[in-house]
């Protein structure tokens, strides 16, 4: 095994001191639990390991200027013990507590669970529908905000270059009244990757669906936004079509395989089942 | 409060393990914590083939690298062809299942063992490996037992036929039977290979003594392989001496050999200590699994409920090797119509080889396939007659003096039937949904489950006990302690006898050359075994003691008790005297404070094949599970509201060990109602991991209540039954019971995961 170079900055000067001597070929890692298992699947190792997992500036969270932002190396026992998380935005909260084991989310942050781009990734829904722009910065200094929506690319092909780290996530702060669910299916009710998870937030009154944010994981090769539900929904009153016409769109919007964890089917039934009872539920 | 008034001081109480504490702390040193200067690191090769030719193997690349001190393949091993004993006494020809230390000629499953290397660190083998060369010639396997069985069939081994055995049991015509039934039931349920999934994969480390002894340290639920280690190095059974510290889990999946013959033959061949632990992966690949079966039952039942015909045909699947399959096959051709009676029954089974992984003990040793089945097959005949599942079962039970199919009269203790009642009660009415995508359902499920191996195989079990001139007590015992507390219930049992508390007691265990051999922890035998050698032990000293006293003393023997440290005359208290004095005493007058005892379970011959009349089990253990679920028609996952479960424990010689059993043996079973189940495409496992493999946690089962009803009507120490096995046997049905209740269709195949249980609701 070759030698991998360690770094591990604790403020952001000295992470912005270090960028420049990265060699090519770096990789940044957090809390490591999607990198050990894959290194020992046999995954390579890189040339040097940029550990961002202890830098206080990217493990913060604060809302400014009607904006919530999150840093990279925020972990999911942090998302789910934040208040202004839970009070503003319960919706990421749930996702981080479904994440994992207590000994998972101690360790697991929202920048590795983005860059490593999983389709089941369990905060991506919810930073789909929340409108979430990805903030990265490269090895030369330069800075730049991509929406999440055109983030993913492929199965695990995100934007970000090879040369990019992921700094943080920042997002319009959701309305108050507004209703929102995070669901997910698993195999099991602990510890469980999902078989298929959606993310929906909705702006409704009385009986009409004014906005809607819906987005899924683990039913394509990335996690990605129900355009045609949304465009099924918008503006429209809420009845038995509506749930029918919803229903019917998610199948457009979802190209589910068959794996290990669940079938092709098995995924289309539940993404329309979980999709109906949120809908009943929010308009109840 | 003592043993002599039977109103026990320390049996049948909560007390806390003796072990408890240094486990909890991370003190205990498993069999991975030793670590000895200079030890080599050992490594497998395994076959990337589930069926191939072994064409050649080249090693010379991998022995020049630095590091490398040998690299071993099938032409290094002085016995590599052998089959697997028990370290029984009598011989049982048939039984003994051939397997290879290292594949040879032909590779028979993915994951096999091709060659091991060890060398001075894990890295340098993981190099090494890569430049073993390995030319495979693949051949066309066979991966289903039916296909297996066909004429032409791809043959696995060296034999002309797949089939390795096939077992009947014959009561009257069941055909009669089934003429006399006013409705007939027939399913076919299938349930796939498990994984037992012990936190401690199989490891071990191995050395070389000054007296030319090879020691193995390993994790192991047998010591007694030290014989068939030595008959595979070629030398005389007392040069090789195993020692099994405390094990961090066991369940049936290291009654086989794992590590310890690569670590004799590494240790044989350099003459250097070196270790070998095995990732999670290779444990899940390579080591035995329980059988896959497809068990066909067709049922004839009265309109009044009683069983009239039980027709029961099984396949199962041996996997590639032939290891304990016969065995177990037994065990299910025993079992298969469970604790009910049945005016006729016909039982045929076969087990057959196939080019996946192979399949040997697992916690339940067959049990636990035909519970899923009988228990399925008894809900389903309660449903056809529109009757409650419980009240069709109580009028089926079998009771103590009724006979079982094979003949077999159960002349001991029977109380299925009280804890079937018992748990129904526990469970109390069904909880009312409050949500449109919620259904409730109830189950239930009990079993038979025998404890002790079976009675041709002659155990025994030795025990020795001694009390030193202070009074504290030593226990020499070679059981293998695999987190059930074998050891600890062995303490309690000799602190009972002889008036000392459980910490007076040190239990020195699992060491082939130190203490007296005890047998394997398996077949849930280990307190009924070494606990009644242990038992017969402490009463000879205690009745030494008791007789040096009423001499010395001047009184009679009926007047004495040992408690609490002192010897008690009960007419004349002022005449008590400390234990530690009596010793001394009895150290003087030259009493024996010592004993060597053995236990001999009672043994009989084969039964009889050709009808499968004839007892092969001792005894067992009756109890019952129910369940209540909560399953979510949007996705199809079931959340268990409740689970309770009642077993006659005999006599529990330890409350807070047996409720302990108890609920992980339910966890244990529902990990096989509810997710389990190894996947494979042409013998390669898909899921070699527990990010794929999933198992229950804490998350996924509910706050469990377990009742007990003690009998005493045992035949372990104190009338105590075995409830290791037993304890797991009958959840999957009771979980998947509830399930069917609830969605109102059938599940016949296990697991019974959320997507089979959406499929059954969809396809209703
Ligand atoms: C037992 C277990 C259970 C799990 N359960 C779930 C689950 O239920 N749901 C779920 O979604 N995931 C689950 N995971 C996966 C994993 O925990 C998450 O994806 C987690 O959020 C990854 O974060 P991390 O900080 O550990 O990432 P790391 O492992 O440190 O990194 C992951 C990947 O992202 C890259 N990376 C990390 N941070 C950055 C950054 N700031 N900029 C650029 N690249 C970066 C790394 O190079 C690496 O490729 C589980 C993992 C384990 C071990």
């Amino acid at each position: 095994m070759s030698e991998v170079k360690y770094f591990r900055p604790r403020s952001y000067s000295e992470f912005t001191d270090l960028l420049g001597q990265l060699p090519t070929g770096f990789k940044t890692v957090a809390g490591t639990t999607d990198f050990i298992p894959a290194a020992r699947r046999g995954a390579p190792y890189p040339t040097a390991l940029l550990d961002i997992s202890k830098l206080n500036e990217f493990q913060e969270i604060k809302e400014e200027g009607g904006r919530i932002l999150i840093g990279a190396a925020v972990t999911m026992a942090d998302l789910l013990e934040s208040d202004l998380i839970i009070e503003k935005c319960s919706v990421l909260a749930s996702a981080a507590k479904s994440l994992g084991s207590p000994l998972t989310r101690n360790r697991a942050t929202i920048g590795g669970n983005i860059a490593n781009a999983s389709p089941s990734a369990d905060t991506a829904p919810v930073l789909l529908t929340l409108d979430a722009d990805v903030h990265l910065i490269s090895n030369d200094g330069l800075t730049r905000q991509v929406p999440l929506t055109s983030f993913f690319k492929g199965y695990k092909i995100t934007e970000r270059g090879n040369d990019e780290i992921i700094t943080g996530f920042s997002f319009t702060t959701p309305q108050s009244g507004i209703w929102s669910r995070f669901a997910k299916v698993g195999q099991r009710s602990g510890a469980a990757i999902s078989v298929a998870n959606m993310s929906v937030i909705i702006d409704r009154e009385d009986n009409i669906c004014h906005d809607i944010a819906v987005a899924f994981g683990a039913v394509a090769p990335v996690p990605l936004r129900a355009v045609s539900v949304e465009k099924a929904a918008k503006g429209k009153p809420f009845d038995n079509q509506f749930i029918t016409d919803c229903c019917e769109a998610v199948q457009a919007d979802i190209s589910p395989i068959s794996d290990i964890r669940g079938s092709a089917d098995y995924r289309r039934h539940v993404a329309a089942n979980i999709l109906a009872r949120a809908l009943t539920d929010a308009f109840a | 409060m003592s043993y002599k008034d039977k109103n026990f001081r320390i049996i049948g109480k909560p007390m806390p393990r003796h072990d408890a504490w240094e486990k909890v702390l991370g003190k205990t040193n498993y069999a991975g914590d030793n670590e000895i200067p200079g030890m080599l690191y050992v490594k497998a090769l395994r076959s990337a083939h589930a069926a191939a030719k072994l064409v050649s193997i080249d090693t010379s690349a991998a022995e020049a690298l630095a590091g490398v001190e040998i690299v071993l393949t099938a032409k290094d091993v002085p016995n590599n062809e052998t089959v697997t004993k028990f370290g029984q006494t009598h011989t049982v020809g048939g039984f003994e299942g051939l397997y290879r230390v290292l594949a040879d000629k032909k590779v028979r499953f993915y994951g096999e063992a091709v060659a091991i290397v060890a060398a001075e660190t894990p890295e340098i083998c993981d190099e090494a490996l890569k430049l073993i060369k390995v030319e495979y010639e693949e051949l066309e396997g066979v991966f289903d037992p039916a296909e297996a069985l066909k004429p032409g069939a791809y043959l696995v081994g060296e034999d002309d036929t797949n089939l390795v055995c096939q077992y009947k049991v014959r009561k009257g015509n069941v055909e009669e039977g089934f003429a006399k039934a006013d409705l007939i039931i027939e399913n076919t349920y299938t349930v796939p290979q498990v994984d037992h999934i012990y936190m401690e994969p199989e490891c071990g480390t191995a050395w070389l003594g000054e007296d030319g002894v090879i020691t193995i340290r390993a994790s192991t639920q047998v010591i007694e392989h030290f014989r068939g280690i030595a008959e595979v190095l070629g030398i005389a059974q007392n040069r090789v001496r195993v020692i099994a510290p405390m094990v961090g889990g066991g369940f049936g999946g290291k009654e086989d050999i794992t590590v310890e013959t690569y670590l004799a033959l590494v240790v044989f061949k350099t003459g250097k200590p070196c270790a070998m632990t095995w990732t999670r992966e290779e444990s899940l690949i390579s080591h035995g699994k329980r059988h896959a079966y497809t068990m066909e039952y067709k049922t004839g039942v009265t309109k009044d409920g009683k069983i009239v015909a039980q027709q029961v045909d099984i396949l199962s699947d041996a996997g590639a090797y032939v290891y304990l399959s016969p065995w177990i096959l037994l065990y299910s051709t025993v079992k298969a119509v469970g604790p009910y009676d049945s005016e006729t029954v016909k039982v045929d089974t076969r087990t057959v080889l196939t080019n996946n992984t192979f399949a040997s003990a697992n916690r339940g040793f067959g049990g636990a396939q035909v519970c899923f089945a009988y228990e399925r097959q008894m809900n389903e005949a309660a449903k056809a007659l529109g009757m409650d599942p419980l009240e069709f079962r109580r009028k089926n039970y079998l009771h103590k003096g009724d006979a079982l199919a094979t003949g077999r009269v159960l002349e001991n203790a029977v109380e299925t039937e009280a804890t079937g009642i018992k748990v129904m009660e526990m469970l109390g009415e069904k909880t009312i949904s409050d949500k449109p995508n919620i259904l409730i359902g109830q189950g239930m499920a009990s079993s038979m489950m025998s404890y002790g191996r079976m009675t041709f195989l002659h155990d025994t079990s030795r025990s020795y006990v001694s009390i030193e001139l202070d009074g504290s007590v030593v226990i020499r015992c070679g059981v293998q302690d695999i987190g059930c507390g074998q050891t600890s219930s062995l303490a309690s049992i000799a602190a009972e006898v002889l008036g000392v508390d459980m910490d007076d007691v040190t239990v020195y265990f699992g060491d082939t050359s130190l203490t007296p051999l005890a047998g394997t922890t398996t077949a849930t035998r280990m307190l009924y075994m070494s606990g009644n050698a242990t038992l017969k032990a402490s009463k000879a000293i205690r009745e030494n003691l008791l007789t040096t006293a009423a001499k010395y003393l001047e009184v009679s023997i009926e007047e004495l008790d040992l408690i609490d440290h002192q010897v008690i005359v009960e007419s004349a208290p002022e005449k008590n005297m400390p234990l530690q004095q009596l010793v001394k005493i009895c150290a003087s007058d030259g009493v024996e404070l010592f004993n060597l005892a053995q236990f001999n379970a009672p043994a009989r011959e084969f039964m009889d094949f050709t009808s499968g009349q004839g007892q092969v089990f001792a005894d067992f253990t009756f109890g019952s599970h129910a369940v209540e679920v909560a399953v979510n028609t949007d996705t199809g996952e079931a959340k268990l509201l409740k689970y309770v479960s009642c077993y006659d424990a005999g006599q529990a010689v330890n409350k807070l060990s047996a409720e302990g059993q108890i609920e992980g043996g339910a966890i244990y079973g529902l990990g096989y109602g509810m997710m389990e189940g190894i996947k494979y495409d042409k013998g390669k496992t898909l899921n070699p991991n527990l990010a794929t493999y999933l198992i229950p946690t804490t998350m996924d089962v509910p706050e469990m209540q377990t009742d007990m009803i003690e009998s005493g009507g045992g035949l372990g120490p104190f009338g105590a039954k075995g409830l290791g096995e037993p304890s797991s046997v009958p959840s999957a049905p009771a979980f998947v019971n509830a399930v069917c209740d609830a969605i109102g269709a059938p599940i016949n195949d296990l697991p019974a995961s959320p997507e089979a249980i959406l499929k059954a609701l969809n396809n209703k």
